[in-house]
């Protein structure tokens, strides 16, 4: 206990050395912490985008695949590619890797006795009929840009709809009543179950503008069903497949797995990695300047402790030679000197923490705005890594958002706090060392004659 | 039974062809007062360092309590056995006289009472309280001596090894110190070794050694006054 005791009366004792060591052990517990800090929350960032977009799984034609094979020719097209057939999506729906799947198909048909949008002569088919297995997991209702405001969703084969606001406003019609749906000679009654509000125009703004009109594209004269129901009206058609890994880390598997399921090899499996990258990048790149900042500084910081506990220990050899001959212990010297060092880390940790907190948010806005910036002049000048927004592969999916990350909470956790406290740790390790290393070697008649 | 007991010691430094001590053989008891008289050179200070477990002979043996010195934990002998006045007095500079004491006074292992037995003792050694307070190298080269005296003497060690304890002292602090030794050696029971270049210290000695050229010869004993 005296030796803890002594140690601590050394701080005072030793003022401007131990300044001096608090000064540079500030610095770097400074510049570490809030490296510390900005990498964790970066990290949790990416972490959780990448669990969002990595476990999302796309099928597509991999159009240069299919003409290095044969299959796509510049006079024939597509005709050799073996289109998966709406069975196979299903069956590739039940694998193990699966938390879930959205499964959507679509038919055109009549809607005989009802107004629509964009009605045109000309045209006999007035609007799509979409199946799906899941309404609420449609990139439209998840993102807001279609919401439910009236009613329920529908229920699997139940012979029940949901139809948008606009829609049920131009034909006065509501919550359980029931429309006539034709896809073919044959008509179908639905039963309206839910009314949605409809933003997917104002989502896609002008895009469409330049097309004719053409009420079976018009977004609002979509009737939307399950996929039960959807099959035994028109059939399936064609079937988009959006499959969501349990984990991100799973799609080698489930990759090979589809082939061996007989997926032709010219398709590809793919995660949204350009949306990911449009998102995230600017903060994965952060994160990585942190990273090695921290690095640097760590190894510039260590090798100055070390020359300065070196010049310290000179300094202090003939202490070291006093308390050895009043037969204070090897170890007990050492762990003086321990003691001395982390009392000295722990008041520079109490005091780098709130410097940290209070630097690390600015910091990391001044580094991600630049980053953005970069991205940004990387995308103008159509740099590789620039952030691009992609076309999705659903063809009824409202465009995701794609403006990359502009802020970060920077937040202290438990994490960050105890990473910050072990290197603290080891700076006081290492400023310690060349001391221990000392006591070890010298017996203090040598010290002590060298000093007389 | 001797205290201290130097068998046909020799020393030599690393690497050094000659030894600084050879042959020396000694007996040191309880309840005397030594005094070790030799020239600059003569090999006094190695032969303290090697009476205060700070070396170990490189020929013969060191006896304390008849254990070889080998075999004696030396940390623990120093810190407890023997207490070394030092001719550079050896103080912790940065620290107050106090706590120069207190802690020998801990690492030798004293337990309660520790800074009044410190002050006490100071106070014996002409050193006040308001001096205590003092960071060593804020006094006098003796007053640096006296807390040096003061904190061999601070856990009641069975021998006391002095190096030139008078030579920073005036005339009268030098009466007094000696006094010291004296009722240490004999009313304390203290084995007390003294190396001096003063004769005055030698007369005040129970038995006086001479050392000369590493060799170490009786002298006299004189008769108590």
């Amino acid at each position: 206990m005296y030796v803890i005791h002594n140690a601590i009366k050394n701080l005072g004792r030793n003022k401007g050395r131990n300044s001096l060591m608090g000064i540079i052990l500030l610095v770097i517990i400074v510049a570490t912490a809030v490296s510390i800090l900005i990498g964790t929350t970066s990290a949790a960032i990416i972490k959780d985008y990448k669990g969002r977009f990595g476990s999302e799984v796309f099928l597509y034609l991999d159009y240069a695949k299919a003409v290095s094979e044969g299959k796509y020719t510049e006079y024939e097209g597509s005709k050799g590619v073996d289109s998966v057939s709406p069975a196979k999506y299903l069956e590739y729906a039940k694998s193990q890797y699966l938390q879930k799947t959205a499964l959507s198909c679509n038919t055109m048909v009549e809607y005989p006795g009802l107004k629509v949008f964009d009605d045109e002569e000309g045209w006999d088919l007035r609007g799509r009929l979409f199946g799906s297995n899941s309404p609420n997991i449609s990139a439209e209702f998840a993102s807001g840009i279609r919401k439910l405001i009236d009613g329920e969703f529908y229920r699997d084969g139940q012979d029940e709809c949901i139809i948008s606001k606009d829609f049920a406003d131009l034909n006065g019609l509501k919550v359980g009543d029931t429309i006539t749906v034709k896809p073919n000679k044959t008509e179908y009654k639905l039963k309206i179950v839910g009314i949605f509000k409809d933003d997917t125009l104002l989502a896609e703004g002008n895009a469409n503008a330049h097309m004719s009109k053409n009420p079976v594209t018009h977004r609002h004269n979509e009737v939307l069903t399950d996929m039960e129901t959807a099959e035994k009206i028109g059939g399936i058609g064609a079937v988009t497949a959006t499959y969501y890994l349990k984990d991100p880390s799973m799609l080698q598997a489930f990759t090979d797995e589809l082939y061996a399921n007989g997926l032709p090899n010219y398709y590809a499996v793919q995660t949204d990695e350009a949306g990911y990258n449009a998102v995230v990048g600017p903060v994965e790149n952060m994160a990585k300047i942190t990273n090695t900042f921290m690095i640097v500084v760590l190894i510039l910081g260590g090798v100055i402790l070390l020359i300065i506990s070196t010049m310290a220990i000179r300094e202090r050899k003939y202490e070291i030679g006093v308390l050895r001959a009043m037969g204070m212990k090897k170890g007990k010297v050492a762990v003086g000197f321990v003691s001395e060092m982390l009392a000295l880390t722990v008041l520079c940790l109490i005091v780098g923490f709130a410097a940290s907190v209070a630097v690390s948010q600015p910091v990391a806005d001044t580094m991600l705005s630049g980053q953005i910036k970069i991205a940004e002049q990387a995308q103008n000048s159509g740099l590789k890594g620039a952030y691009t927004t992609t076309a999705s592969t659903e063809p009824n999916a409202a465009p995701k958002d794609l403006t990359p990350l502009s802020e970060l909470n920077v937040r202290l956790g438990a994490d960050a706090a105890v990473r910050i406290a072990l290197v603290a740790l080891l700076l006081a390790m290492v400023s310690s060392v060349i001391g221990i290393v000392f006591i070890t070697r010298y017996e203090p008649m040598q010290i002590l004659s060298e000093r007389n | 039974m001797s205290v201290l007991a130097l068998n046909n010691v020799s020393y030599a430094y690393k690497g050094a062809k000659k030894n600084v001590l050879s042959g020396v053989n000694a007996a040191f008891e309880q309840g005397t007062l030594y005094a070790i008289m030799g020239k600059s050179g003569s090999g006094k200070s190695t032969l303290l360092s090697l009476i205060s477990g700070l070396d170990l002979p490189t020929g013969g043996k060191i006896l304390y309590n008849d254990t070889d010195m080998t075999r004696v934990n030396r940390d623990e002998y120093r810190a407890k056995s023997i207490g070394v006045i030092f001719q550079g007095f050896n103080l912790l500079t940065n620290a107050t006289v106090i706590d120069n004491i207190l802690l020998s006074m801990s690492i030798s292992g004293v337990k309660g009472g520790k800074r009044q037995t410190a002050h006490s003792l100071l106070e014996k050694m002409g050193i006040d309280r308001e001096k205590s307070g003092r960071k060593v190298l804020k006094l006098s080269g003796g007053e640096q001596q006296r807390v040096g005296i003061a904190r061999a003497l601070s856990h009641n060690p069975d021998v006391v090894i002095a190096d030139e304890p008078s030579g920073n002292l005036d005339g009268d602090t030098e009466r007094n110190i000696m006094q010291i030794f004296k009722d240490l050696a004999h009313n304390e029971n203290k084995c007390v070794i003294i190396v001096t270049h003063s004769k005055n210290v030698a007369e005040s000695a129970d038995e006086v050694w001479g050392l000369n050229k590493g060799s170490l010869t009786f002298v006299k004993r004189n008769t108590p006054q």
